[in-house]
Parts: C-alpha cells; structure tokens; sequence
C-alpha cells in the first residue's frame, strides 16, 4: 500500500482543527477592540495542530483549511484571497517558527512561534497594500497599532496553545493517539 | 445551510442561485476571477474604463451586491488610504490605488458566491489536487455547524462549573490564560475523537481505494470556453491597447 506523508486520520484530525479555529473565531467575538485580539484561540489550535500532527507543513495545512472556509464564510475585510492567504501564511509561519524553535511544548517557544505566525498575518496585509501600488510607508503607518497587537495576542494564543499541549500530556492524550495512528 | 453566530453576528454560506455565472464550470469561474484580478497592473486611465466594464459585468452576473458589501466593509481604510495618498502624493495615485484595492477585493467574490463547496471539490480533483485532500474541503464545510454545537456546548458546560472567561481586557486576558485551557482541552479531545470515527467510516467505505471514481464528473462545455475567450479578449484587449 502507498504510505503518504499525512495519513487519513492526521488530515481528517488537521481538518477539524481548522474547522475549529473559524469557529472560535466568529463565535467567541472578545470585546477588546484591538486588532488581532482572535488570534488567542487561533494561534492556540495551530500551535496545537502542529504537535499533534508532528510533521513539516501541518500548521500550513490547517492554515489553508481554515482560510478557504473563512474565504466561503465571508470572514476579512480585504476579501476573499486576502482572507485566504492570510489564514495560510499563519500556518507557514508557525510551520518556519517551529523548524527554527523547536517543541512547542516548551511555552517560551510557543509564544515566539505564535508571535511570529499571526505576524505573518499582518504581512499579507502589508503585501496586499504593496501589490496595489500604496506607498509601503504609509501602509506601515496605518498599520502600525495593529502590529503590536498582532504580537502580543499571537504570543498569548501560543502560549495557550504550549499549556494546552502540557494539558494534553497530563490527560494522556498523547498515548491515545498513539493507538489511532 | 448553516449559521454561526454571537451578538447578532451571523456567518453562513449564502449561493447566489440568480446569477447567471452559477450554471458555469467552477474551473472556469476560478480562471476569470484570476484574469480579472490582472487589472490592478493597468494604468489610471485604462483601469477607470476597465472598472466601467467590470461593473457592467457585475450587474449583468447579479453579483453587485456582493460587491457593494464587500467595498462597505473597506470603507475606512480606502478613506484612509485615499486621504494620504492625495495629501501626500498625488490626486493620481491616490485614485488608482482605491480603485486597485476595490477590484482586488472584490473580483473574488465572483467564484465564492456562485460556487458551492461540492463544486470547489470536485474542481480542485479536477485540477490534479489529490481526492483526499478535496474531500479534506467538502468535509470542512460539513462539519462547522457540528462542532459550533460543540464549542457552544463545551462553553456552557465550564460555565456550569464555574469557569467564568471574561475579556474585559488585555491584562484579564493575559491573566485568564489557564482558564481558556478549560475550552480548548475539551474542544481538541473531541475534534480528535470526531476525527477518529470518520476515518473508520471512510475506510469502511473504500476511501483509500485506487479503482474510486467520483459519482458527479465536472464538464466543460462550450460556453464554459466560450466565457474564459471573451474575459481573455478583454483583458488583452486592456493590456495592449494604445
């Protein structure tokens, strides 16, 4: 039998991981009215993902799941492919953090890959400003407060999500799984 | 159908069945919304044309609604942008870049609200994507209103037992991290255990087998072609025109 690189269970399991990220997206709305506050829970599940599924590309994987839901649900300002491409770049960015740090389970590690995961999300914004010919400074300018709250809410979603992990291990999740690969 | 919602925001998949764009071959619809999206390169006077003949387009395709509520949502930032850059740089620029970021915003909701999530499926097989990851997709789109139960379930059930998240702030945020763990254990336990029992569905159902062929087969027909030359005319009408 062809082995492939994600089984069948690892691609169905990343695939509600994403379910899940735009479902706690729109339903757990923060009244904090600061940019990227959604990406506690977000930045949480993929940071989760990550270790669950402990292959190269499975932060990216759920990533683009996610963003063609969100794309389908209607979810960004900027439309479709800016929503799409940012949700993905989430995921390379945790994927890249992760080869570069490391285990997630370690929570200093987590919240530098959840930092830099959700700012990628912020770059394709920027990207999307550059394409269209926008001054890149004035779009830097305009998205400056926003930067500091992608960091700042993207190390605390991965910090959730390093405690989570730690959670898992308690519970025996981890040993679970092991009998379902 | 389904809805997710909170405090009065509701999010749901809504087809547009009017449009004519609906009875076309999803490759196709992905293939114009790629070409249209080529506009951002034209210059201020040729994109003020082509914008005309975009809208005209829309119209036709009942999809200026869509459209419109997407440039809504845009609205500050477009205000924002076309301020400074007039202010700053030049009537022109400022022009050309709103109305780039309109088209660029816009131009994909031409294939999102026409295309149902079976025919993203079965149009990404089609384009050599593996079935098992177009099937990953279509299995996304069914199971949001499930695990929305879920969540909402998993809520108010650490609501029961005392577990009160609140998000009046950065700092009570930062200070609540170990009770979000409350949600998100119980929502990954389950996601897997869900995950485990369609797996042994799918192979119970030879998901894995080579000699799978889908049921529904996409086809291009003669006005799928006859729709990707007339959106190519245009636009290479637009870039080589002088």
């Amino acid at each position: 039998m062809k082995t492939r690189y994600f089984s069948t269970f690892q691609l169905f399991l990343m695939t509600l991981f994403a379910v899940l990220i735009v479902v706690a997206k729109i339903a757990l709305r923060l009244p904090l009215q600061l940019s990227g506050h959604s990406g506690v829970f977000w930045m949480a599940i993929i940071i989760v993902g990550s270790r669950v599924v402990p292959k190269i590309g499975s932060a990216s994987l759920i990533g683009l799941l996610s963003g063609i839901l969100a794309s389908f649900l209607g979810l960004g300002d900027f439309g479709a492919i800016n929503t799409l491409l940012s949700y993905t770049m989430i995921g390379v960015g945790t994927d890249l953090a992760l080869l570069l740090l490391g285990n997630p389970e370690n929570l200093f590690v987590a919240g530098i890959a959840g930092a830099l995961g959700h700012f990628c999300k912020f770059l394709v914004k920027w990207a999307f400003g550059a394409i269209t010919g926008a001054p890149v400074g004035f779009i830097a300018l305009g998205l400056a407060k926003a930067i500091v709250g992608y960091i700042v809410f993207g190390a605390i979603g991965g910090i959730l999500g390093g405690l989570t992990l730690i959670a898992l291990r308690k519970a025996g999740y981890f040993k679970y799984l092991q009998e379902k690969k | 159908m389904f809805n997710l919602s909170q405090k009065g925001k509701t999010r749901s998949i809504l087809l547009n069945e009017a449009s004519p764009l609906r009875r076309l071959d999803p490759r196709s619809k992905l293939f114009v919304s790629i070409a249209l999206s080529l506009a951002v390169m034209l210059p201020l006077d040729k994109l003020i044309i082509f914008i005309g003949v975009y809208i005209i387009f829309i119209a036709w395709a009942r999809l200026l609604l869509e459209m419109a509520r997407q440039t809504w949502r845009l609205r500050w930032i477009l205000l924002f942008l076309f301020v400074i850059d007039w202010w700053l740089v030049s009537f022109e620029l400022a022009a050309v870049i709103t109305l780039r970021l309109i088209l660029l915003s816009g131009v994909f909701a031409l294939f999102f609200s026409t295309t149902s999530t079976n025919e993203l499926s079965m149009a990404l097989e089609s384009l050599r994507i593996p079935y098992r990851f177009a099937f990953s997709i279509n299995l996304a789109f069914q199971s949001i209103g499930l695990l929305q139960e879920e969540w909402q379930a998993i809520r108010e059930a650490q609501q029961s037992r005392g577990i009160l998240v609140k998000f009046d702030g950065i700092r009570q945020l930062i200070k609540q991290v170990n009770d979000l763990i409350a949600l998100t254990v119980p929502a990954i336990v389950l996601a897997t255990r869900r995950a485990w029992a369609i797996t042994e569905a799918a192979y119970s159902r030879g998901f894995d087998s080579p000699q799978r062929v889908s049921y529904y087969q996409l086809q291009m027909n003669w006005i799928d072609w006859l729709f990707i030359g007339l959106i190519l005319a245009i636009m290479l009408t637009f870039i080589f025109w002088r």
